[in-house]
């Protein structure tokens, strides 16, 4: 048997999705291990070798492709827990990150405070150099300088440094000295320079991508490192891949240096899981919702694809790598509450992670988190969390609930408990509006997809909130991402200046640097071990009117380009103005600015098989009851608990009721119907108001 | 102030009309078209001031005409663009047509500086009036005495630009081009006006496009319906609003360094009346017009007063005409803020509408002290024109990177760099690197100012020090425009004010002149021109600073150690050398002593 294999290590949970040669699907899930993230991931790949009856070191020899999403990039973004770094510019600009070119995200509201300085100014350092805009050398970098900077800053304890430099995009000599320098200097400093990150014009742009990948890369390499010795060690033959913003994925070894690459990581494998489940079930119109241990991720789905975005925020910084566009908050399970000055009850953005947990893992958690809310709530049976295998500390929780969170506020356990789940539904609901109202888009039309460990606990109520009438937890709802990786094609997007007027343009060089790039494109997929056969080419230039500021992106043609051909690609520039600005202009001069080429190596995908129609009523499901608290009660009422493993397709029943799976828990609110589809998920037919 | 915070756009809901969802959903797709007006403006103009800095804005009015929605762009043009809408519809009434795109700049006719050009789109549905899609945007050139018409010396309307009332330029979807070549002739770059009032109906046309699927869906009958329910919603929740401030009366004063002839402060007073759900305010205190070009436009005085109610009440108050109904203005035909033509009036978008919203917080800091703002920074700085040498072609520029702070809240510090109040950060400044791509010059620095913030428990935002030199053989024509010379930005409750702007000429040099605020300039071939931009006001007493933050603003270069024991009355252990100020330790014993004598001081 051969396997490919999809691991996501999240917060709180490592989840593994396993497809093997005949395309069956298995999943396994383990607690994440923070200090060592690598002994979750061989503790949920050893489970799988268990049940596949196979030595470990045999079972990691049958793997074909190991994919591997995190969300450590993005929580040490979300958190602003990164290493201590500091950013070299030239002197007398060294305050363009916090400058952020006078921007205020929203423009009425006086009172939202800048996010926290990844990169504080005493950390800032200005050094003499600098060059014009044709990327002449107007003041040669002063090298004695940049040795002391160095030394002050390893004195200091930085770990990274990024460096951002005026006009480095047309040059990067300066940039490229620095880093040797720096490195002479402090040779184990992780050293980031803007001109191999994003070579492009606009110095605040480019400062705030490099600072974000220096701030999170160290903490990405160390782990990608560690992963890769370990599975080397334990027999896997091959590197692994690591699932990319772009919706792609990329060897593990190209991921360390690139931590802003791997800032969506995690989410946009959901992202590609949710157009994969578009393409199979035939619903055009989804929002996938994935809410794990820290992150609640949102991607709107509209006529099967998702949109795509150059440029992005993550945490409030600007990044200029292409990735899905993907909603993120700071709310999970495992996200924290407190009481605030005010007395306001607050929930996250803090997460408790895997270590300590919340309070009901027993781990040394003391403040209460959102699964302990659900487990007093009862919507999580204490001894079938992980389908038995990791016992719930009920008592201990409840007390914890009562003293941290009750007490200030003068009311009960349960109370506090549904505080704390009506907080984190808000926040979530919000997320949600951001993609669909706020975007124009009505929630009627759409199914929400619930993904994540702890998504499908909330959804019916986001549902319910926003205005979705339908929602869909997948039959692998907790390691959705992961399956979704299986789905991702290994995928490269590169980038090149080629600033001329586009009648000046000569087709035979064009077409050199096309192969230039697409030849490094190729070299890297064949390093990943991918067949020449599967791959695919994308050719893409950016293009506008002279005199305009920014670019337009329009796709090639297939095949050579010739002179001949450059009218096609004049007319294709045209149109494409045309389409989202409503007029071209065919009698003005066009120039274009750059090249991009995203080379695709396709893996082959596979087909979700149909499940036998129901022979016995449902309620041959039911495995007992459980008293859970449901707002339209007041209180808590006896709930029928449903086993996810005997629901079969056709099953139906109305709420309030717990279907309960070994790896997630779902909530059939009173009002809502449940049924199971032909696949095995579970569709909820939610009431909404309104 | 949680509350505050937590209050975002996200959560609006839509009780009590007749159908929530669908009116919240049809409410967010107007602002969402709105968005992508100005994302289409923003990616097809030529002009660096469109697509750089983002110095226009959108919006979209019913059949009426009536601001229905408008969030994007700046908030110093929120009350003129309906006044526009209205005076096209005044001018043409019934002879509207599809296919129609009016312009209108004048001041007297519904305008205010010339320099904002408004372009406004009828849309049809079945030859039914439905909507009117608006895009106003600040031209770098209109005409007038000097190039970026800005013009210090001008005593009329007629000598700031070509003057345009509501006019068509379209007619039956195509330009009338002997019309738009009338305009062009008028300005100093007539490629690059035409080229950006393209920019402007291509926004228009994509609402166009927008507005009519979203008519497609819900049919004219019911969105009628809906667009009023709008209306009525937000004028109910601004009542709701202005029902929570206590009834009274609130005065409030700021003063213009002056009007560019005379070194006279020139007041401008307004006084705020709440009684239960409606808001009357006058301007009945403010100075006569001027001679000087800072006179304010009743509809820019509006905007003045709106953006101020908007930015301290609840901000899910949505932006439209609704919202404007219980907010009554009065304004003294033949002052400084309802001038008689021809009073010239091109800096009061900026210096006299900052002064109008500084007055306006001051008197509603007394109303509702915990939520105004200190002082923000009022602009200064310079239109620089000339040939490039690099291209031999015709420029103009402002420099925009020399925005000042802004002010501290009653639990934040202000926003550094963020330029001046009434913009409210609306502004984007240009990257380094494009302007010096689009223009001849090289820049020295670029950098936050330390001690500019005004000092305060809350400490104001800090300007910066900018400098750029000029290439080639030829100087550029230079001329200043702007304020804050004199008026520093106010501190509240305790916190001092912030620095004054300061524009140099050749500064450390010999040469070295300081600039006015208001004035044009010879400059020679080589000169560099530096501005030291206005921190914000501070709020609340400096010695309950948190010295822990003292700390760090001195650690971060923006409080100099003199001040942090001067002002903040803050002391460190033993001075430390400046490469190593971060081994700076506080002395917790000595501060304590400092800031309770300091304080006692202030007793006696």
């Amino acid at each position: 048997m051969r396997y490919r294999v999809g691991i996501d290590i999240g917060g709180t949970f490592t989840d593994g999705v396993v497809i093997d040669s005949e395309g069956r699907i298995q999943i396994f899930k383990d607690p994440s291990t923070p200090s060592d993230p690598s002994i979750g991931l061989i503790n949920t790949l050893k489970k799988a070798a268990r049940f596949y009856h196979e030595e470990f070191s045999q079972f990691l020899g049958h793997i074909d492709m190991l994919v591997h999403g995190t969300t450590v990039a993005t929580n040490t973004m979300l958190q602003y827990k990164g290493v201590k770094t500091a950013l070299i510019a030239t002197k007398g600009f060294r305050d363009a990150l916090e400058m952020r070119r006078a921007h205020k995200e929203d423009i009425w509201n006086l009172s939202l405070p800048l996010p926290p300085m990844i990169i504080p100014r005493a950390l800032r350092f200005g050094v003499s150099e600098r060059l014009n805009y044709k990327g002449e050398i107007l003041t040669p970098l002063d090298e004695e300088e940049v040795r002391q900077v160095a030394r002050c800053l390893k004195a200091q304890g930085v770990l990274a440094v990024a460096v951002c430099t005026l006009f480095s995009f047309t040059n990067d000599v300066h940039e490229k000295r620095i880093k040797q320098l720096v490195l002479e200097e402090f040779p184990e400093a992780f050293v980031s320079i803007s001109s191999e990150i994003l070579r492009q014009i606009r110095e605040y742009e480019r400062a705030s991508t490099v600072a974000v990948n220096a701030y999170i890369s160290p903490s990405l390499s160390r782990y990608l490192k560690n992963l890769q010795t370990v599975l080397k060690r334990e027999g896997l033959p091959h590197d692994f891949l690591v699932t990319q913003s772009n919706g792609g994925v990329m060897s593990a070894s190209f991921g360390a240096e690139h931590g802003v690459m791997a800032l969506l990581s995690g989410p946009s494998a959901g992202a590609v899981g949710g157009k994969y489940f578009a393409e199979i079930l035939g619903y055009p119109n989804l929002i996938v919702c994935d809410m794990g241990g820290t992150s609640f991720d949102v991607t709107l789905i509209k006529d099967g694809e998702y949109t795509m975005t150059m440029e992005s925020e993550v945490a409030r910084y600007r990044v200029g790598i292409p990735a899905i566009d993907i909603h993120t908050i700071g709310a999970g399970g495992g996200s924290l509450s407190h009481i605030d000055e005010g007395g306001m009850l607050r929930v996250g953005p803090l997460s408790a992670g895997a270590v300590p947990g919340p309070v009901c893992y027993k781990r040394g958690g003391t403040q209460p988190a959102t699964t302990d809310a659900n487990l007093v709530l009862g919507y999580l049976n204490p001894d079938y969390f992980l389908g038995g295998e990791f016992p719930l500390d009920v008592e201990g929780c409840w007390q914890t609930m009562e003293d941290r969170i009750g007490k200030p506020l003068g009311i009960d356990a349960t109370q506090a408990a549904f505080g704390i789940y009506q907080v984190v539904n808000s926040g979530m609901a919000d997320a949600l509006r951001v993609v669909s109202v706020q975007r124009g888009h009505d929630p009627r039309e759409f199914m929400l997809v619930a993904a994540g460990g702890a998504g499908p606990i909330h959804a019916s109520r986001l549902a319910q909130e926003v205005g979705i009438p339908k929602v869909i937890v997948p039959r692998a709802a907790s390691v959705f991402c992961a399956l979704g990786m299986l789905e991702s094609d290994l995928k490269h997007d590169y980038v090149r200046t080629y600033w001329t007027h586009f009648d000046q343009v000569d087709p035979d060089s064009l077409e050199t640097t096309f192969c230039a790039m697409e030849e490094e494109g190729m070299a890297t997929l064949a390093e990943e071990g991918v067949a020449e056969a599967t791959v695919e080419v994308e050719r893409y230039l950016d293009m506008r009117y002279i005199g305009q500021h920014h670019e337009v992106t329009v796709r090639l043609p297939k095949g050579r380009i010739v002179a001949g051909k450059m009218e096609e690609m004049a007319t294709a520039f045209h149109a494409t103005h045309e389409r989202l600005y409503t007029y071209c202009e065919v009698d003005k001069p066009i120039e274009t600015i750059n090249i991009r080429v995203t080379i695709i190596g396709r893996v082959p995908k596979t087909p979700l098989a149909k499940e036998a129609p129901a022979q016995s009523p449902p309620l041959e499901a039911i495995k007992g009851s459980r008293q859970v608290f449901f707002a339209e009660y007041r209180g808590r009422v006896a709930t029928p608990l449903y086993d996810a493993a005997k629901l079969q397709p056709g099953h139906s029943f109305s709420g309030p009721a717990i279907i309960e799976a070994v790896t997630t828990s779902i909530v059939v609110c009173p009002g809502d119907q449940a049924l199971v589809d032909d696949y095995g998920n579970v569709i909820l037919e939610v009431k909404v108001n309104g | 102030m949680a509350d505050l915070r937590q209050e975002e756009s996200a959560g609006r809901s839509f009780e009590g009309v007749s159908d929530p969802v669908t009116v919240s959903v049809v409410f967010h797709r107007l602002l969402t078209i709105n968005k992508e007006m100005g994302i289409t403006m923003t990616r097809t103009s030529r002009s660096p001031i469109f697509a750089e800095v983002h110095d226009f804005s959108c919006a979209i009015c019913d059949w009426v005409p009536r601001i229905v929605a408008q969030i994007d762009g700046v908030p110093s043009h929120t009350a003129s663009s309906m006044i526009a809408a209205k005076a096209v519809r005044d001018r043409f009434g019934g002879d509207i047509h599809p296919g129609d795109v009016f312009i209108i700049n004048d001041a007297y006719s519904g305008g205010t500086h010339l320099a904002d050009v408004t372009i406004i789109k009828p849309v049809f549905y079945h030859d039914e009036l439905l909507f009117m899609a608006i895009n106003r945007a600040h031209h770098l050139d209109v005409g007038g005495l000097t190039p970026g018409s800005y013009s210090p010396l001008a005593t009329e309307i007629f000598q700031e630009g070509i003057r345009i009332p509501p006019l068509r330029i379209y007619h039956d979807g195509k330009p009338i081009m002997d019309v738009i070549e009338t305009l062009c002739l008028n300005t100093r770059m007539p490629d690059l006006f035409w080229s950006d009032i393209k920019a402007q109906v291509a926004s228009c046309s994509v609402a166009e496009k927008r507005l009519t699927e979203l008519t497609d869906k819900y049919g004219p009958p019911r969105l009628k319906v809906i667009l009023e329910d709008i209306q009525r919603y937000a004028a109910k929740r601004m009542r709701q609003e202005i029902k929570k401030i206590p009834d009274g009366v609130y005065d409030g004063t700021a003063y213009l360094d002056g009007d560019g002839f005379s070194a006279t402060q020139v007041k401008v007073q307004v006084q705020f009346e709440i009684k239960g759900e409606e808001m009357f305010v006058n301007f009945d205190g403010a100075d006569p017009q001027t001679k000087g070009f800072i006179n304010s436009p009743f509809a820019n005085s509006a905007t003045s007063v709106y953006v101020s109610v908007l930015t301290t009440v609840s901000q899910d108050v949505p932006h439209n005409e609704g919202a404007y109904q219980p907010i009554h203005i009065t304004a003294r035909l033949g002052s400084l803020v309802n001038p008689l033509p021809p009073a010239p009036v091109a800096s009061s978008t900026l210096d006299t509408a900052c002064a109008i919203l500084e007055a306006c917080f001051m008197a509603l800091s007394k109303a509702m002290p915990n939520r105004v703002p200190a002082g923000w920074s009022r602009w200064c700085g310079p239109s620089i024109s000339g040939i490039d040498p690099r291209s031999g072609e015709f420029y103009v520029q402002y420099a925009f990177c020399g925005m000042g702070g802004g002010g501290a809240l009653p639990f934040m510090d202000g926003f550094a760099y963020i330029g001046d109040g009434i913009d409210l950060g609306g502004l984007t400044a240009p990257n380094i690197e494009s302007n010096e791509l689009e223009y001849p010059h090289i820049t020295a620095f670029h950098e936050f100012l330390p001690d500019s913030g005004g000092a305060g428990k809350y400490r104001g935002g800090a300007g910066v020090r900018y400098r750029i030199q000029f290439l080639g053989k030829e100087a550029p024509t230079f001329v200043m425009f702007g304020d804050g010379k004199v008026n520093p930005p106010y501190g509240l409750f305790g916190g001092r004010p912030g620095s004054l702007n300061r524009p140099m000429l050749n500064d450390g040099s010999p040469d070295e002149r300081e600039l006015p605020a208001k004035g044009i300039v010879e400059l020679k071939p080589g000169d560099f021109y530096s501005v030291y931009s206005s921190g914000g006001g501070g709020w609340g007493n400096p010695l309950e600073r948190d010295p822990v933050k003292v700390r760090e603003d001195v650690l971060n270069g923006l409080v100099s150690l003199e001040s942090a024991q001067n002002d903040y009355g803050v002391v460190f252990q033993a001075c430390p050398q400046a490469e190593r100020l971060d081994n700076l330790e506080l002395d917790i014993a000595a501060t304590s002593d400092l800031r309770t004598a300091a304080l006692k001081g202030a007793e006696r």
